[in-house]
């Protein structure tokens, strides 16, 4: 969203061109997400 | 949207740096769960590894196939030409490669399939970037939406004037939140439940965007890729039901607690 929204800012032709850089950030995010959020129950098992 | 950019004198395809990309990013969230389950990380290379060049084989020729009336000049020209690629080709040769490797390594288990599972909807949200930023035709039909917009310099373009559903991105979007949700649950449910459950979702997600997309009827008023995504679909459910007859349940006997207990622990 803040992707979208900063590249609407700096002049985006439209709202489509706007929505790409929002779904590389979208898609970036997402990755960083799945290398180094926490393992689910990694607390329960002590790690 | 830009087809191709220009670095050094080098001309690079977008779609092609995205495709790279989707495989990259596959081989890191998979090593991370081999190495979360005390297996070689190095097997997440050779997974990617097999998982290209079948990907590759089974894209083209699923695109040949599909487009034997169409194609002029030699079979050779037409299996290595710069364009034409399908991805249910892709994921078909892709998993026979797979699975090839992973009888050889001795790890053909439902396992693997849970691993490539969140891997293959992390992949497709990636790729389906390139779709978009190289214009590759994988837009939909002409609308007049706010977010509508025209790829007058995609490798396939719209004409000038023209805006269309940037439908690239509605699948990112969707088959992203698909990966993480799979991610997350990768503890909780019982082996195969994670790749039957993307059949389920990766079949609905494709069904309904098609009907934005251009792609033509083949039969009952739906495209090729509706048919084959109901065919994932169905696989997905009668496993996820088979699985829920043999065992009572989907989750694990000692799956993760959704909620931490809160109560102490006993001393």
């Amino acid at each position: 969203m803040g992707a979208t929204l900063l590249s609407l800012a700096f002049g985006a032709k439209n709202l489509g061109t706007a929505l790409t850089f929002g779904q590389i950030a979208f898609a970036a995010t997402l990755l960083v997400v799945m290398l180094f959020a926490a393992r689910p129950g990694a607390r329960e098992r002590g790690k | 949207m830009v087809a191709h950019i220009h670095i050094g004198g080098i001309t690079i395809q977008t779609f092609g740096v995205f495709f790279a990309l989707n495989f990259v990013s596959w081989g890191l969230v998979t090593a991370r769960r081999l190495r979360e389950i005390d297996r070689p990380v190095d097997w997440a290379y050779e997974i990617v590894v097999a998982a290209v060049i079948g990907g590759l084989i089974g894209a083209r020729a699923y695109y040949l196939i599909q487009n034997h009336g169409s194609l002029h000049g030699s079979l050779l020209g037409n299996v290595f030409g710069g364009s034409g690629l399908v991805w249910y080709g892709g994921f078909l040769g892709g998993t026979i490669a797979v699975l090839a490797w992973a009888r050889w390594r001795g790890f053909l288990s439902l396992q693997l399939l849970d691993i490539a599972s969140y891997g293959l909807a992390l992949g497709y949200a990636i790729g389906r970037i390139g779709c978009q930023v190289s214009g590759d035709g994988d837009y939909g039909k002409p609308s007049h939406l706010p977010w509508a917009m025209g790829y007058p310099h995609g490798t396939t373009p719209t004409p000038p004037g023209v805006t269309v559903q940037p439908t690239p991105i509605y699948e990112t979007v969707s088959m992203g939140l698909v990966a993480l949700v799979l991610w997350n649950w990768r503890e909780r449910f019982r082996p195969g439940v994670l790749f039957a459950m993307y059949l389920v979702l990766a079949g609905i997600e494709r069904f309904i965007v098609e009907f934005w997309r251009r792609n033509n009827h083949v039969a009952a008023g739906l495209t090729a890729a509706q048919l084959e995504s109901l065919g994932l679909f169905i696989a997905g459910s009668i496993a996820l039901a088979l699985t829920v007859r043999r065992h009572g349940g989907l989750e694990r006997e000692h799956a993760v607690p959704r909620v931490p207990s809160r109560e102490p622990a006993p001393v």
